[in-house]
């Protein structure tokens, strides 16, 4: 078990001799799907990218290889644009880093007729261009298929489409903004420096006129946000932050010009321009964060399989599954994910629908049952008439749900919003108490005071305090793989102070290990643990299912002939004398047996009698037990709420060092007790990955999904965590803290410089001019603060994992065996094979 | 200092040659993959026939 693959990094299986060559040295492989991808990618020169990457690939499953066929079904899913261009985005599952992007821009790249391929890592998705008279879609696909990664066409991308207009558009405002500022701002040192030391009148226009010709588009173009914004704004009747930044805009650059030409009086370009861009700015920060937000329906692009087979007659045609209609025929085979909502027409199979009910136990479906979207054909394969197509079927419409519920703004956001109109109101209430007051003094010096009030009470500093302190906070945390959605929950974990951790899923990982072995005695020809595990082993090296992986590092058992896998029960085989059943309790030994529900069970049983049962359970992750440090040392009180039994919660709470446990908690339980914890004044952090925790988690302060469980549940959840590794999580704590430091340095600064210029604005001894430069000057500093916050901390919260030796579950017995008994309470990605 | 005469409306032009080469670079998607581009120099260039079918 020392041994791990090259490509993917999990362990080689024992009596697994694959290998691929690489820079001399033989790289262990631990399949064969591995291995094709692994030499694919070397020998297409492209070797690099196992030195740069960062982290592992996803092991590859070698039925995928051979399946490259059915992504012809997108062939002719896609439109052409006027230049002779299809477009297409891809979902691409698997990619974590720019190795993984370069990878797949240069070999989809070298294919004959691609036109581009563009890489977003952040959301995962490729946006490819290409020529339909020389390629096709599904050659492309099928290409990253063999790099190992997997593919999910998205729908004409509309969302992405509008994200990218939206980017552009901004950034060409920003381009403009940007460097007129820097013209206008240079131009501007001249007419300071002339105002000093006097200057030729006619270079003095020149320098002026230039100012203007480019503060015009500044305004006009790069400003029109805001100017647009606000008149919205006038039109609906309500005050928006746009409004006194229009009015202060108009107002400079109309007076300005009116300077200009009368040949007299200050002129304010430079001013105008930097206020531009420095609100510009913020505003791109602001939709750089909005845009990262996961789409619900992406999440749950890899839970649905992309082709189905859909029957016409007697023929099997791969369709896209968006192209399924209500009364087709659909056949779903053993592993497979079903396509859509149906009913079974015939064909029996056990179906898991974890997606949905986050109930693990796979149901046995038979001819007349419904069957939904998503969930999973274990064992059978069985024929599906649709009951409705893609947009309708019950996972869609969750999504949509999930997907509005999050586009609805949180409640403190729309707090901030009143707040502000009421500053807006107060600016303007200000401005114009000021105005009158120097209309009586002097009124020639009116105008400029007034512009220097607005200009200077612009809110950009208080306005950039929170965003730039959160959205430097979030890039961080996503570098450590934590995907933050709503960014406000950083405020938030600073005052949690209890976590609550469901267990299977989370603090376990998918992996099975063997619990208990149990031999029977009143047989006539008892055998030992070791020996019984030995048999089990002998029949699980035949089998694929996920059990059976438990059981590979079992050694000592004897050659097994005649194996068979009866779907859904078991095995049978033969050793020695022995003809032996394992598998289900009814099936191996009849259904005498007590079973002990929520636990992988696997009975044996040979033509004498019962054998006796093998428990499996599943293992603690390796960095669980340093997450729980960590978060106790932030003074976060920790404990599990689990559905297991009250043993192995008591395990929990003694091998990780949890606080307490509550275990043969139901859903709504998980909720109860959550919601009686928040009575009693706790702040609650909530961390689970089934769709049966997405109450549990809707229910807490702050919620985070880990990424390999259920879409619905990620959908709905604050953080999302991406990487494997747990251990990440326990920085959150401690990265809101830097956050809420950051955030209160920069509002005293902010507050402090309103507190301090606008008197002195209003007394009139600040011009509007010097007014611009302090208020972008305060600007700088709050961006430049708050930049710190994506600086350090990487190293210690990479640090973090081993330094404890991992906790496994069994009393390590040396053999293998697995059973059929899908009665583990794992979440549906632990069963799907390679998805 | 007549020179600036010159010189400025010279600088405008660059400002109008800056703008139009960003909105260029905008039109032609090179700020959709900031990830790949570094990269690609990092990797040595081996460009290779594609064996795979």
């Amino acid at each position: 078990m020392t041994e791990t693959c090259f490509h993917c990094c999990e362990p080689v299986p024992a009596g697994c001799h694959l290998s691929v060559l690489l820079d001399g040295e033989e790289r262990p492989m631990c399949c064969l799907g591995c291995q094709a991808v692994a030499e694919l990618i070397i020998h297409g020169g492209n070797d690099d990218y196992y030195r740069f990457r960062e982290g592992s690939a996803m092991r590859v499953d070698p039925r995928e290889l051979e399946r490259l066929d059915q992504w012809r079904a997108f062939d002719h899913d896609h439109s052409v644009d006027e230049s002779g261009l299809a477009t297409a985005s891809v979902l691409v599952e698997g990619m974590h880093c720019g190795a993984c992007a370069w990878l797949i821009e240069t070999r989809l790249g070298r294919l004959e007729g691609m036109h581009t391929v563009d890489v977003d890592v952040p959301c995962g998705v490729a946006t490819l261009r290409w020529r339909p008279d020389q390629l096709m879609l599904s050659e492309a696909l099928g290409r990253l298929v063999q790099l190992g990664f997997v593919p999910h066409p998205l729908e004409a991308a509309a969302a992405q489409d509008a994200q990218r207009r939206e980017r552009n558009n901004l950034l060409r405002r920003l381009a403009v903004g940007g460097l007129g500022m820097m013209q206008v701002m240079m131009l501007a040192v001249g007419t300071y420096a002339g105002a000093l030391r006097g200057i030729d009148p006619a270079i003095e226009r020149l320098l002026l006129g230039v100012s203007m010709l480019i503060a015009t588009p500044v305004v006009f173009y790069a400003g029109a946000p805001f100017l647009v914004g606000a008149w919205r704004a006038v039109q609906s009747r309500t005050l928006s932050m746009d409004v006194p930044v229009a009015l202060a805009l108009l107002l400079a650059y109309g007076a300005s010009c009116l300077h200009f030409f009368a040949g007299s009086g200050t002129t304010y370009f430079e001013s105008v321009s930097m206020f531009v861009f420095f609100l510009l700015c913020s505003r791109f920060i602001a939709m750089l964060v909005r845009h990262r937000s996961l789409d619900a329906h992406l999440a749950l692009a890899p839970m649905l399989p992309d082709v189905a087979q859909r029957l016409d007659g007697d023929t099997v045609t791969f369709v896209p599954r968006r192209a399924l209609k209500p009364g087709d025929l659909v056949r779903v085979r053993a592993g497979d994910a079903l396509p859509a909502d149906g009913t079974v027409v015939s064909g029996h199979a056990n179906v898991n629908e974890a997606l949905l009910s986050g109930e693990a136990q796979a149901v046995a479906k038979g001819p007349g049952d419904d069957v939904l979207a998503g969930s999973l054909s274990i064992d059978g394969s069985v024929t599906v008439r649709v009951s409705a197509g893609d947009a309708d079927s019950t996972v869609a419409r969750i999504a949509s749900t999930l997907s509005q519920a999050r586009g609805s703004r949180p409640l403190r956001a729309r707090l901030a919003e009143k707040l502000a109109s009421r500053f807006v109101i107060a600016i303007l209430f200000l401005a114009a108490v000021v105005g009158a007051a120097w209309w009586q003094i002097d009124p020639s010096r009116a105008f400029a005071i007034v512009l220097a009030v607005l200009v200077v009470t612009c809110p950009c500093a208080l306005s950039l305090a929170m965003p730039t302190a959160l959205s430097a906070a979030a890039t961080q945390l996503a570098r450590n793989g934590l995907l933050v959605h709503r960014l406000d929950v950083l405020e938030t974990l600073t005052h949690v102070t209890t976590a609550l951790f469901d267990k299977t899923g989370t603090l376990t990982s998918s992996d099975l290990s063997i619990d208990d072995v149990i031999p029977a005695s009143e047989h006539p020809h008892a055998v030992t643990s070791e020996q019984l595990l030995a048999l089990v082993a002998a029949l699980e090296r035949h089998s694929h299912h996920p059990l059976a992986n438990a059981f590979r590092d079992v050694t000592g058992e004897a050659p097994a002939t005649d194996v068979r896998t009866i779907a859904g029960e078991g095995l049978t085989g033969t050793i020695g004398k022995r003809r032996l059943r394992i598998g289900s309790a009814r099936f191996a030994a009849g259904a005498s047996v007590s079973v002990p529900t929520n636990r992988a069970a696997i009975h044996v049983s040979d033509q004498d009698g019962s054998l006796g049962t093998v428990y499996l359970a599943d293992e603690w992750r390796d960095d669980a037990p340093a997450l729980i440090d960590r978060l106790r040392r932030a003074g976060i009180a920790c404990h599990i709420v689990s559905g297991d039994r009250p043993e192995r919660v008591a395990q929990a709470v003694q091998e990780l060092g949890l606080d307490s446990g509550s275990a043969q908690r139901l859903p709504q339980q998980k909720l109860e007790d959550l919601r009686r914890r928040q009575r009693d004044g706790d702040v609650i952090l909530a961390v689970g990955d089934g769709v049966n925790d997405a109450a549990f988690l809707a229910g807490a302060d702050v919620s985070v999904a880990i990424a390999s469980g259920a879409a619905l549940a990620q959908a709905g959840a604050d953080i999302v965590l991406t990487g494997r590794r747990l251990a990440a999580l326990g920085e959150l704590p401690f990265v809101a803290r830097r956050v809420r430091a950051i955030v209160r340095q920069n509002l005293a600064w902010a507050i402090g410089y309103n507190v301090i210029a606008v008197p002195l604005a209003a007394l009139g001894l600040i011009g509007p001019g010097f007014a611009a430069l302090g208020m972008s000057l305060s600007s700088l500093v709050v961006v430049l603060n708050s930049a710190r916050l994506a600086r350090g901390h990487t190293a210690q919260a990479i640090g973090v994992n081993i330094d404890r030796p991992s906790v496994h579950v069994a009393p390590v017995p040396a053999s293998p065996a697995a059973g059929n008994d899908a009665t583990v309470p794992t979440a549906i990605d632990d069963v799907r094979p390679a998805a | 200092m007549k020179i600036l005469f010159v010189l400025i409306p010279l600088s405008l032009s660059l400002f109008a040659i800056a703008v139009w080469a960003f909105f260029w670079m905008v039109r032609n998607r090179q700020f959709e993959d900031l990830d790949s581009a570094g990269w690609r120099v990092l990797a040595d260039d081996k460009p290779q026939e594609d064996k795979t079918p």
